[in-house]
């Protein structure tokens, strides 16, 4: 398409492009690049011992130690290419593996928002007045809240219920995630659900259904996917900021945020102890960067699009 | 204009950026901590935060002589007598002391504050002790609900009244640990017509108002006026709490003028306020000490440690786990609720726990296992108990054994859970998952592919209180800190039915059990209905048992009896390190103070 | 205009009662005994301590109870008391407020001047040099974590230059405060230390300030630099634009009085964004750096399961954010005379 050609010929989106590949890759060669210890458990993060005070990596060039552990000519405990943290957790492995936590995340999350914004949205615009008007009450209410704020009290309370882990902070930013989607669907389906073609289809027969999805729809996607790109780096932040307070993935999971939360206790120690933040934030860095740079760039490509509108 | 005002304010800025005063703070000592005070009332206060607090302006008839936890020398009683049938406690009170707020001294002072605090036996509070020796009963709620609210208030009367210009104490039975229980916080003095006067309890019989209040509620809960060298000057909650020195105390004067603790939950800037001479002492989590001791070394910093604490850390087995519960073990895929009732299998957990390796990772060594509830130092500490060490064969040949063979041959699931923020009971937890394990290998070449399964999980705490609370726990990992030096504030938790732990444990499901004593040996040997009732009839008779040979044979037996049923998992006593700067003289270790001891301190 | 105003006001009772409907909704997930763990924090020593501490709280009542319960006592004004504060609940939002007001305050400072400074002037090099830097800039701005970017700020300017330190204030202000010799009017240092005259106090909570602010205000500015650069360069490919370059005039004229006038409307319209921002970053931030405001306290009440405190914070959360939202679209109208809010 059009606009994939003017991504590629974009030189910020087109590192953008090239840094998801290359964590795309990541993802999918983690098995080989950080063979787990238990199979069943791939994200449990190797730990080397118990010790409480973080190991430095034990070669002096990562990417040679990342070959070795590799291609199964070292163990990651001798080689560490990352080090490790307070307990012993490998950095190596928990970034390796979380790079796969961080594309479910973000995926995950956005795929939801968008979806029940999508079902929410399209109810008030289609459904007439008082529906839409009660279903945008309640968009208020959830839209009153500050996202954060009620993301930490919805996954504090959550955590008892269904205990620590990836799925009740992923139920707590999807819950407070959706509105600006439904807003953004109903206002596309709105400005759009009077055009001519559509009414001409309405007039030749078509059913509510089809005219949503085969009209309505593949017209409003644009800012959707607009708005989805930057939204998935900044689940991923928010996703973090969670673990950092304890909220999110459990300790030893493999998440970026998980482990900076790691690095808190060391921070006047930092430059002894750098590899616990270098690692993991340059990770998350790049990623959310990646995913930045492509949605910055589409917007460009269809700003007249978007004059007018607000979004986040 | 804008632009104006901006530079001015950017200029000011910078000006008072540069222009900041050097402080010094010699007469200040600054302690910095984590942990939120609860309360100033001494009689609601269970936690050490408030306890710290109040020990340092409040006092108590007794106080611990120097470093000892069951020694005690005269505070503000001068001397004190035991009736020789040990139920009837004599004080006589010192004169001349005076409050911060004016008030002197008086033995109604004191028979009011005991009254105050049994009347007031707050949910989940410290008056338990009190209750329990003073009138038998668990709560004055209890008492009332039996005799009336009349009743009760004569029931209290009777046990803390004044005779002549004394204070006698009256016990239901007798109890050796109560003359500890005098000397904790919950045990401190306050002058009757000051707390009258905040709206306090007037003494009467009609005393339901000042029962069970909230926190909040309570008329002491901000202010305090003791007759402690250091007297408050001003509290933040969840900020700090300072003090200073009260120079109408009864003893001499305190050396420092002020102190003040702050709380501060961030490590790293509780370290970077110790490095920049803000702080005087801090707290070290276990986990952090590396970055301590650098400084050690380097002269710039004290260490006093390892402490041996009244804390042990333990791992509990329940023995019939409630229905519905999402730790329910599994035996073949099937839920078999009293998996863990088969004393093999608790063993060879206890074999699979490599406590050496884990000692000297997690604690750096400073830790060390227990032989039976009863904690090191105390009375009925048994150093020669053998207990279960580490070996893998003896685990597998115990696993062999476990339900007569089904486990081995045919898998099981069992949950090990820990409340969450700590990372040792992690550590513990995650190592006997491995070695229990590795034993699948040998399984699977032998043909049974089911695996033997560990789970461990961290619970945060609402949960971890509704599943203990509700028996829905496996295996549980968890922190005990006594109240007094006394093996029955250890063996009740542990072992009898309405402990803390025991409670969770169920250990009736083990039923027809033998006993034939080794230490205690005028104890006949007889069958019990279950392990429940064994335990419970030996925890009540050494606990009353004034004879303080046959009480320690009496404890022996119990701590065999817990090691030989193995009903706990890789006990430890924990130790803490103390960290402080060079300039401060006069700290020693108590493990009774609930935190630091001001009036022993000094900067310079 | 005011039967817009109105509408919105009305709808405000309607929204403080969905959000209250739904903290208490997502706390009715919990066991009695589970919401009686914040008042019990270690393992009971009786065995009956649990269930008076539920018997007393009411926290075994249907959940409608209790929210009938607390709706009596708000109306009369008790909006309960805050375990995590240990005041009254109102009475912890005043007492944590000024602290975040400040905080905020300052950090619009930056984000107004290098957002809209920075957005114009990137605008002005439209596909140069330093248009891109600028862009980079906010983008790795905005793609970074900010409490890691806190964390590299306290280990920088902290714990190896000792510049700047956490919390919010130096003991010897404190200190100050309780003898009286330094008023607190406002409850903001800054502003009091103004008021007071009292230089050294003014430095001091500045020092304090500046980490926090930078960390607080590096996503804001890099959101408002973007939208001021779109909306510029869109005011600027105008046709009264050019026609007044063709008059002649000074270009600075042009840019200043001119496009930049126009281009502010949508970026007034940021405001609503701006201030969820900061409400959100707060959190972060005043958590990181140990500063004792909102945030923190909202972090704390949460983890705690307080739900009197963040019932609290939400609805004054709430209501800042409607107001401010009504604010937003009021100014909005008011700037471009093409809306008309109907």
């Amino acid at each position: 398409m059009k606009t994939v050609k003017r991504l590629l010929k974009n030189p910020l989106s087109l590192t953008g492009l090239v840094l998801l590949l290359f964590f795309v890759g990541v993802a999918i060669a983690a098995p080989w690049l950080a063979p787990p210890a238990r199979s069943w458990e791939p994200y449990r993060v190797a730990q080397h011992g118990f010790a409480p005070t973080p190991a430095p990596p034990g070669v002096d060039n990562p990417l040679l130690g990342i070959w070795q552990v590799a291609t199964g000519q070292a163990k990651l405990a001798q080689v560490r290419p990352f080090g490790t943290t307070e307990g012993q957790y490998d950095i190596y492995y928990g970034v390796v593996w979380g790079t796969r936590t961080a594309f479910k995340v973000g995926l995950y999350i956005t795929g939801a928002c968008v979806l029940i914004g999508l079902v929410v949205g399209s109810i008030a615009a289609y459904f007439g007045r008082w529906v839409g008007e009660i279903v945008m009450r309640i968009t208020d209410v959830f839209m009153a809240f500050p996202f954060l704020v009620a993301a930490v009290t919805v996954a504090a309370v959550l955590q008892p219920v269904i205990g620590r882990g990836v799925v009740t902070a992923m139920v707590a930013l999807i819950c407070f995630g959706w509105m600006t989607y439904s807003r953004l669907i109903r206002g596309d389906i709105l400005a759009v659900k009077e055009r001519d073609y559509v009414l001409a289809a309405r007039a030749a027969g078509a059913g509510h259904l089809r005219i949503l999805v085969r009209h309505i729809l593949p017209n409003a996607i644009f800012p959707t996917m607009v708005v989805a790109s930057m939204d998935i780096g900044s689940y991923v932040i928010s996703f973090a900021a969670l673990s950092f307070l304890g909220l999110g993935a459990e300790v030893g999971y493999a998440d970026w945020g998980q482990i900076l939360s790691f690095a808190r206790a060391w921070i006047p120690r930092l430059n002894q102890y750098w590899w616990i933040i270098l690692y993991p934030s340059l990770a998350m860095l790049l990623f959310v960067l990646a995913w930045n740079l492509v949605g910055d760039a589409l917007r460009d490509i269809l700003d007249p699009r978007l004059r007018g509108r607000i979004t986040v | 204009m804008w632009r104006k005002l901006s530079l001015a304010l950017v200029l000011f800025g910078v000006v008072g950026l540069i222009a900041w005063p050097q402080v010094k703070n010699p007469d200040t000592m600054v302690v910095v901590t984590i942990g939120d005070i609860e309360t100033l009332d001494p009689a609601w206060a269970y936690d050490t935060a408030s306890g710290e607090a109040i020990f340092n302006m409040y006092e108590t008839l007794i106080f611990f002589k120097g470093a000892s936890s069951t020694e005690f020398e005269p505070m503000l009683a001068t001397a004190w007598e035991v009736s020789p049938d040990g139920l009837v406690y004599t004080f006589t009170i010192r004169s001349g002391v005076k409050f911060h707020m004016g008030g002197t001294l008086t033995p109604a002072d004191v028979v009011y504050s005991f009254h105050r605090a049994l009347i007031q036996d707050r949910s989940g509070g410290p008056i338990h002790m009190l209750t329990e020796v003073l009138l038998d009963v668990a709560s004055i709620g209890e008492l009332a609900e039996a005799v009336g609210d009349g009743g009760a208030f004569q029931a209290i009367q009777d046990a803390v009244k004044l005779v002549g210009d004394k204070v006698v104490f009256t016990l239901k039975f007798p109890f050796a640990p109560f003359i500890q229980i005098l000397a904790g916080t919950w045990s401190a003095i306050a002058d009757k017509e000051w707390v009258i006067a905040q709206g306090g309890w007037d003494s009467t019989a009609n005393w339901r108002n000042w029962h069970d209040p909230a926190a909040e509620e309570s008329e002491l809960f901000k202010t305090a006026n003791g007759t402690g060298p250091f007297k408050l000057e001003r509290w933040v909650p969840g900020e700090e709490i300072s003090f200073v020195r009260f120079d109408g105390y009864w003893r001499a004067p305190a050396k420092l003028a002020r102190a003040v603790i702050k709380v501060v939950d961030e490590w790293g800037t509780r370290l970077a306020m110790f490095e920049a001479g803000d702080a005087d002492i801090i707290a070290v989590p276990r986990a952090y000490v590396a970055a301590m001791d650098p400084l050690v070394k380097a002269g710039k910093a004290r260490l006093f440690g390892p402490n041996p604490g009244a804390v042990s850390q333990t791992g509990f087995f329940n023995f019939k786990v409630k229905d519905g519960s999402p730790f329910m073990p599994l035996l073949a895929g099937v839920a078999k609720p009293d998996l863990l009732a088969d004393v093999h299998l608790r063993r060879a957990f206890n074999y699979a726990a490599d406590l050496d390796t884990y000692i000297k990772e997690a604690w750096l060594g400073e830790a060390f296992k227990l032989r039976g509830p009863v904690l090191e130092g105390r009375l009925g500490y048994n150093k020669d108990q053998p207990i279960l060490g580490f070996d893998m064969e003896k685990a597998q040949a115990e696993l062999r054994l476990a339900w007569d063979g089904t486990v081995w041959k045919s898998g099981a699931r069992i949950t090990i859970t820990y409340n969450a923020g700590n990372v040792q009971r992690k550590f513990v937890a995650e190592m006997i998952e491995r070695n229990i394990e590795s034993l699948n290998d040998i399984r699977r070449n032998e043909g049974f592919r089911i695996p033997i399964a560990v789970e461990v999980l961290e619970i945060p705490w609402p949960s971890y209180l509704k599943y203990m609370d509700d028996s829905q726990l496996g295996i549980f990992f968890i922190g005990w800190m006594e109240d007094y030096a006394h093996p029955h504030n250890w063996v009740h938790p542990f072992m009898y039915r309405t402990g803390a732990f025991a409670l969770g444990q169920n250990f009736d499901v083990m039923k027809d059990v033998a006993f034939a004593p080794v230490y205690a040996t005028w104890l006949p040997a007889k069958t019990y209905a279950t392990l429940q009732a064994l335990f419970d009839e030996l925890v009540d008779l050494a606990k009353k048992e004034p004879d303080l040979k046959k009480a320690e044979l009496l404890y022996f037996e119990l701590n065999r009896l817990a090691v030989e049923n193995s009903i706990n998992l890789a006990s430890l006593m924990t130790t803490a390190r103390h960290y402080e700067q060079v300039w401060v003289k006069g700290w020693f270790y108590n493990p009774s103070f609930p935190g630091e001891y001001f009036y022993n301190l000094a900067k310079g | 205009m005011v039967a817009f105003i109105v509408r919105r006001l009305l709808i405000l009772p309607i929204i403080l009662f969905g959000v209250t409907v739904f903290v208490f909704g997502v706390f009715s997930f919990l066991d009695p005994v589970m919401r009686a763990s914040l008042y019990v924090r270690d393992v009971p020593k009786t065995t009956d301590a649990l269930q008076r501490i539920i018997a007393k709280y009411g926290l075994d009542d249907p959940i409608h109870i209790q929210y009938w319960r607390w709706i009596n006592q708000v109306v009369r004004g008790n909006f309960g008391w805050s375990k995590t504060a240990q005041r009254p609940v109102l009475q912890a939002i005043g007492h944590y407020l000024p602290a975040t007001l400040e905080l905020a305050l300052w950090a619009m400072i930056p984000v107004i001047f290098i957002g809209i400074w920075l957005g114009i002037l990137s605008a002005l090099h439209h596909n140069r040099a330093l248009d891109h830097t600028t862009r980079v800039f906010a983008l790795v701005g905005w793609s970074f974590p900010s409490f890691v970017y806190g964390l590299l700020l306290l280990m920088v300017f902290y714990a190896m230059l000792q510049w700047f330190a956490p919390g919010r204030i130096s003991d010897w202000v404190i200190r100050e405060v309780i003898a009286g010799t330094f008023i607190q009017h406002t409850g903001m240092y800054t502003l009091d230390a103004i008021l007071n005259g009292r230089l050294d106090v003014f430095g001091d909570a500045l020092r304090h300030l500046v980490m926090p602010v930078i960390t607080l205000s590096y996503i804001q500015w890099a959101l408002l630099l973007r939208v001021t650069r779109s909306s510029m360069l869109e005011t600027l490919r105008q046709e009264y634009v050019i026609t007044a370059r063709a008059k002649g005039l000074k270009e600075r004229v042009v840019v200043y009085k001119h496009a930049a006038r126009n281009a502010m409307i949508p970026v007034a319209t940021m405001g609503g964004l701006l201030l969820i921002g900061l409400l959100n970053g707060v959190i972060i931030t005043e958590t990181v750096f140990n500063y004792p405001g909102l945030g923190r306290m909202a972090a704390t009440a949460a983890t705690q399961l307080d739900i009197l405190t963040v019932l609290g914070i939400t609805l004054f959360s709430s209501v800042l954010l409607v107001f401010g939202n009504l604010a937003v679209d009021i100014l909005y109208a008011v700037i471009d005379p093409r809306i008309r809010l109907e």
